[in-house]
């Protein structure tokens, strides 16, 4: 669950107004917060080798089904410090960290719903890294990485929040 | 597909919840058709609340124009008022700045200056300051009325760029200078964005609901009957609707019009038509009552006549006394720029003999007084190293421990007590001696030379006894000795004479002279041997 932050979307603004040397500040001491989940979610991917034959990348494929591609799934493990457009419930991201591709978002979810389909149990037999989290947060790569961290990227984004807000204080006094 | 973590989120509202505000808008809007449509009046309601609003604004407008008039008849500037009045409407519809604001503005500006060039001035100055700063108008008036008072605090207060210095030496008229240069064209500037075309809106809103709540506290006034406001609002509504009728008729008429072509005089045919008409002709009589009104109420100074009014004995006398106070400033002001007695008496003490510190304080106060901030950089840092200096020298000179008496332990008289001792002595000796020597005899006395030599001598008594040798020995012979009686050489003492030259005596000059005359002879020059030419040629 994120954590819930109140008037983060007014100082973004309120910084790039007044104070814009502050306003590039927060992001990046946000990313500095959030680089370590992201390196090491992308260590816990696997390499092509170590993924079915079938699933593998290659040419002249044309099925719907998207392929495992090991650099272009790690390519595909960022973080994002820009807010994003509000969800249906009315919340707004103000810090996110993303598994983008779709090959990489199989292998970090497959087997939460089927653990004995024939594709994951294969799969899990060839290779399958430790699955962590609770419930719709449980996964392999990002969740994993995410959980291991224990709030410690949390916490590094709510104190460089709040850090701007007083530097912002203190500058516009 | 992606997996995404939100580490953190704000709730910024729910799509649901505007989703429902538009549903409700839709629902206002098509219920308001609805009512129209079936012939419900929802206006009544609406012109009757916006008809007592209307009423307020005007009361409120009058209420403040009275105010500013009487406030401005107390400090004399009675003749001033609709001028004034005219002064506040043309700033409000540039500056997009309400009455209400720009009345106790001016009123405040009036009090202190006394003069409606001057509060007019400033107010000007104010709007700009005001739209520069954010401030509010009533503050920034507030502190130029005390600023002309001479108080500068709540100037400083402002923020407008202005230094404590200045505000303590400029004068007013200085700093007013400079804050119109800082703050030039701001008003202007900020009625001419968006913001400020909105502003302008809002006070032209204001002004309709002032001029159309003064039209309806006229026609109540006509008809002598408060209660009949509803009433009046009904009738409003029929009217305001017939007119709305009226002029979408005549729209689509012109339009129609237009079409054909050379049709351009329809126009002054219709407007003929609208005044002929009984709303048209309604207007017309409303209008002549809004001029009879403002004439009386002198809007208008022309038309009033109240430009012709001579001023009173009271605004002559409050007029003389502020000449009197201006004239007196700036006699003050001209003094001050002469003898500037701080200048003068650093001046004055940099001549003196003082120490290098000294010199370099009464420079930094020479700068300081010069507002050179170069120099007072300078002189501020060389102050420094200069009390630095002194500090180090002073501990130098605590630290050394004084040395001690060389001679302490010697037991010496002092140099005061010997003195006085020899010249106890002395005095005694001189004393003993001075009294043995009176005892003695004249021989003795002579003996121990208490007489003086050749005073009286002669060459007899010297011993000398002819002048005819070339050589005389003067020889002591008697000597001193306990027979001495003054006129004699001391014992042991020989003088001795030696005359050179051929002529001794005076023959020996007789026949010198004879010998050159002949020899002239001799020469061929004779000369007379007369008594006379022997003196001329000697």
């Amino acid at each position: 669950m994120p954590v819930s932050v109140k008037g983060g979307i007014e100082l973004r603004k309120a910084l790039r107004a007044y104070t814009p040397d502050l306003a590039k500040q927060m992001p990046k001491e946000i990313a500095t917060a959030l680089k370590p989940v992201v390196k090491v979610a992308k260590g816990y991917l696997p390499d092509n080798g170590s993924i079915l034959s079938g699933w593998r990348t290659r040419e002249n494929y044309t099925g719907k089904f998207p392929l495992y591609d090991a650099s272009t799934a790690r390519r595909g493990i960022s973080y994002k410090t820009s807010p994003s457009k509000a969800n249906k419930r009315g919340f707004r991201s103000l810090a996110r960290l993303m598994n983008k591709t779709a090959a990489g978002a199989i292998y970090e979810t497959m087997g939460r719903k089927t653990p004995s389909s024939k594709f994951v149990q294969t799969q899990n037999s060839k290779y399958a890294g430790e699955f962590k989290g609770d419930n719709k947060e449980r996964g392999r790569v990002l969740f994993r990485a995410y959980d291991e961290d224990r709030g410690a990227a949390r916490d590094g984004v709510l104190r460089a929040i709040e850090k701007a807000n007083k530097d912002f204080k203190k500058a516009t006094a | 597909m992606s997996i995404l973590i939100d580490v953190a989120a704000e709730f910024t509202g729910k799509k649901a919840f505007k989703q429902a505000d538009t549903a409700t808008e839709k629902l206002t809007k098509s219920a308001k058709n609805l009512g129209r449509t079936l012939g419900i009046s929802l206006g009544t309601a609406a012109i009757l609340g916006f008809a007592k609003a209307s009423v307020r604004a005007a009361a409120d407008d009058q209420k403040a124009q009275k105010q500013l008039a009487l406030a401005l008849k107390n400090v004399g500037l009675e003749r001033d008022a609709a001028s004034a009045e005219s002064y506040i409407q043309r700033l409000q519809s540039e500056f997009g700045v309400v009455d209400d604001k720009l009345r106790p503005a001016y009123q405040k500006l009036a009090i202190a200056t006394r003069s409606s060039a001057e509060t007019q001035k400033l107010l000007s100055l104010s709007l700009d300051i005001s739209a520069a700063t954010g401030k509010d108008l009533e503050a920034v008036t507030g502190a130029l009325s005390k600023a002309y008072l001479g108080s500068n605090t709540a100037l400083s207060k402002l923020g407008v760029g202005i230094s404590k210095a200045d505000l303590k030496t400029k004068s007013f008229n200085d700093i007013t200078n400079q804050l119109a240069d800082t703050f030039k064209g701001a008003a202007a500037a900020s009625a001419a964005t968006f913001a400020g075309s909105i502003a302008k809106l809002g006070v032209a809103s204001q002004n309709v609901k002032e001029i159309i709540g003064t039209g309806i506290i006229d026609a109540l006034k006509t008809l002598g009957n408060d209660d009949s406001v509803s009433n009046l609002a009904k009738d409003m509504e029929s009217v305001a609707t017939s007119v709305a009728d009226a002029i979408r008729g005549v729209g689509i008429l012109l339009a129609e019009l237009q079409k054909i072509p050379g049709i351009g005089a329809v126009g002054n045919i219709l407007g003929f038509l609208y005044k002929a008409s009984p709303v048209g002709m309604l207007a017309d009589l409303g209008a002549q009552s809004r001029r009879k009104a403002e004439v009386a109420a002198q809007k208008n100074p022309v038309q009033s006549g109240s430009y012709l009014s001579k001023p009173t004995t009271a605004q002559n006398k409050v007029a003389k006394e502020t000449l009197k106070v201006s004239n007196a400033q700036l006699k003050l002001a001209k003094a001050k720029s002469i003898f500037d007695l701080q200048k003068i008496q650093i001046e004055a003490a940099l001549k003196g003999k003082i120490s290098e510190e000294d010199r370099i304080r009464l420079k930094l106060m020479q700068a300081i007084e010069d507002e050179n901030i170069t120099q007072i950089d300078k002189y501020t840092k060389l102050l420094t190293e200069a009390q630095t200096k002194t500090a180090e020298l002073v501990s130098t000179l605590q630290s050394i421990k004084p040395l001690d008496d060389i001679f302490k332990n010697w037991s010496f008289m002092s140099v005061k007590e010997q003195l006085s001792s020899l010249s106890s002595y002395f005095n005694t000796f001189a004393g003993s001696a001075a009294s043995a020597f009176a005892s003695l005899g004249s021989a003795q006395k002579a003996a121990l030379g208490g007489y003086v030599p050749f005073v009286g001598a002669t060459n007899a008594s010297l011993g000398i006894t002819s002048t005819a040798g070339s050589n005389t020995s003067m020889v002591s012979t008697v000597g001193l000795g306990n027979n001495g009686t003054g006129n004699q050489l001391p014992q042991g003492v020989t003088i001795n004479t030696t005359i050179q030259g051929s002529i001794i005596a005076e023959n020996d000059l007789n026949q010198a002279i004879n010998d050159a005359l002949a020899a002239s002879g001799w020469a061929g020059s004779a000369i007379g041997y007369s008594r006379q030419a022997v003196i001329t040629a000697i």
